[in-house]
């Protein structure tokens, strides 16, 4: 009987139970696990040797490799110029698309395809239909317009801005679909004002619908960056890094050093850790920038 | 006013065009699939889904895909609900870590989970075994059941299960035969976009599998091959994989992006 009243008074407490030994074992314990990796070396491509501990050498490896750093690069630029795209397309349909609307609906089904696509289907078609050279898509339409196409994903220019246009493509509706929720909420008495005081459609906009949407969009914006700095679907099926290194995000070089390389997967563990750091300090700077 | 219709139209072609053309590709003989300039009217054949389906291992593939999509989206619903319940009603002494860790699942580089993941499985002999990515899976799939569970709990009046709770029910009984019907739909669009999720997945499922349990996405980059592109095959494979999803994704659009911001926006 007493048993039986323990089990009632921390029901609360044995319904999350399992929740949380299985994210425990599936998340808290494999972190940990590669942090010590980290602090070792072994190859897979070499097992008789072991692992054994080398302190921070992987580390101190990690400050003076090139690929690390065009990594480091890559993924800034790759961010930044999806991040960009997004936003700025983004906010522009959902400006468009709050009001008065026949077939709204209809519309807002229709963009959120590109969002759940299979991402590696999305690269495969891009890279053959899309951006080939000889047979794309996008050269004939700019054929037809008289100018030449060239080999976007052979171009060790071209690449990446062809990497980032196709997460554009995959990812703006989510930033559109979130901003036309923000704007759909907002109270419209201030915007009633401000067009009695006379602003103007630009001045509405800056000082009384952005402020308005921002925090929503923030969150969005938030998990577009982790999401893109992760980015490897595409870059895989599409140059998977290359040409060369033109497109070898820092995520990119990480499996790269532990699973094709030489199979080090204890320098792809501390990669993988520097590349954690940087999704901490950068989501860090954007909450900061959030609060002001 | 027109203006805004007519960007909305070159909008709704932009999003279509690509997987349009996918289709449409998929039914042109391989010599017409690479046509320049492109034929836009054609002869259908299948011939490109039966090399799919009869001549390789995607329908071997995509049985994997959905018994590992199934199996880990069922076990993240059955620890998961639980879970978010018990965030929502009680305060527990496990709470603001259980919130913590969630948060911290959503953010986690995958690279830092598969890299020790594949040294796990390896040594315990089960890489390329289905259990090991439906495991893998739960990183990511928990915790969005988690979260999503609590902010369909929170919204739900507690007066029913309170006298539920009057009228002799264990709290167990209030959670299973309560509370969770009353948010069915919810749990039922959850299902769905953990689905989707399981099945989009590329990284884990190219480090964990290799022919026994390999994935859809995975099997997808066989029809890229050093001597040439198989391209009609590759568009048939790619719309199998696509609709189901893009199908799945309608179905539950209203969710989608309250899902997407993990509750953030109500949508």
């Amino acid at each position: 009987m007493v048993w039986k009243g323990w089990k009632e008074r921390n029901i609360g407490y044995l319904l999350l139970l399992p929740a949380l030994v299985s994210l425990f074992g599936v998340f808290v314990y494999p972190i940990f696990y590669c942090i010590f990796l980290s602090f070792n070396e072994q190859y897979l491509t070499k097992p008789y040797l072991g692992m054994q501990f080398v302190g921070l050498a992987n580390y101190l490896r990690s400050i003076f490799d090139a690929r690390v750093l065009n990594g480091i690069q890559l993924t800034a630029i790759l961010v930044s110029g999806i991040l960009i795209g997004e936003l700025l397309l983004g906010i522009g349909i959902a400006l468009l698309l709050d009001r008065e609307l026949k077939g709204k609906v209809i519309f807002r089904s229709i963009i959120l395809i590109p969002m759940v696509v299979t991402p590696v289907v999305t690269g495969l078609s891009f890279r053959t239909l899309m951006f080939h050279g000889d047979f794309g898509m996008i050269n004939y339409f700019l054929s037809l317009v008289g100018i030449r196409g060239i080999g976007w994903l052979a171009d060790p220019v071209t690449a990446l801005p062809a990497i980032m246009l196709t997460d554009i493509w995959q990812w703006t509706p989510y930033m559109a679909l979130v901003g036309l929720a923000a704007l759909e909420s907002m109270p419209r008495d201030p915007l009633e004002a401000a067009k009695i005081d006379g602003a103007s459609r630009l001045q509405t906009f800056m000082y009384v619908i952005l402020p308005s949407i921002w925090p929503v969009l923030a969150v969005a914006v938030i998990f577009r960056i982790i999401d893109s700095i992760q980015i490897f679907d595409i870059i895989y099926v599409m140059t998977s890094g290359g040409p060369g290194i033109a497109t070898e995000t820092l995520n990119m070089y990480a499996y790269k050093v532990g699973f094709v390389l030489s199979g080090e997967v204890t320098y792809a563990a501390a990669i993988a850790m520097e590349l954690v750091l940087i999704v901490i300090v950068v989501t860090l700077v954007i909450r900061r920038f959030v609060r002001t | 006013m027109w203006l805004v219709y007519c960007a909305l139209i070159i909008i709704v072609l932009i999003s279509l065009f690509p997987f349009a053309w996918l289709v449409v590709t998929s039914f042109k003989t391989r010599f017409l699939a690479f046509a320049i300039p492109p034929k836009w009217f054609f002869e259908p054949t299948f011939e490109n889904y039966q090399g799919v389906y009869y001549l390789s291992s995607f329908p071997k593939y995509y049985l994997n895909s959905v018994v590992i999509a199934l199996s880990s989206t069922a076990l993240s619903i059955l620890i998961g609900t639980p879970a978010g319940y018990s965030l929502a009603r009680f305060k527990v002494r496990g709470a603001s870590l259980a919130q913590s860790l969630i948060l911290l699942t959503r953010m986690m580089p995958g690279i830092g989970i598969i890299i020790p993941f594949y040294m796990i499985w390896k040594s315990a002999g089960l890489l390329d075994t289905h259990l090991a990515l439906i495991i893998t899976y739960l990183t990511f799939n928990l915790s969005f059941v988690i979260w999503m569970t609590k902010g369909f709990i929170e919204e739900i009046p507690k007066d029913i299960e309170e006298s539920a709770v009057v009228d002799g029910c264990t709290s167990f009984q209030v959670f299973y035969k309560i509370s969770l019907p009353l948010v069915a739909s919810g749990l039922a669009a959850i299902a769905i976009f953990c689905l989707i999720l399981c099945w989009n997945e590329f990284m884990f499922a190219l480090l964990l599998t290799g022919y026994t349990a390999r994935t859809v996405p995975v099997g997808m980059t066989e029809f890229i091959t050093h001597e040439a592109i198989r391209w009609g095959e590759m568009a048939a494979a790619g719309v199998s994989t696509a609709f189901p999803v893009i199908i799945f994704a309608l179905i539950v659009q209203r969710q989608l992006v309250r899902g997407l911001t993990f509750g953030a926006v109500k949508g």
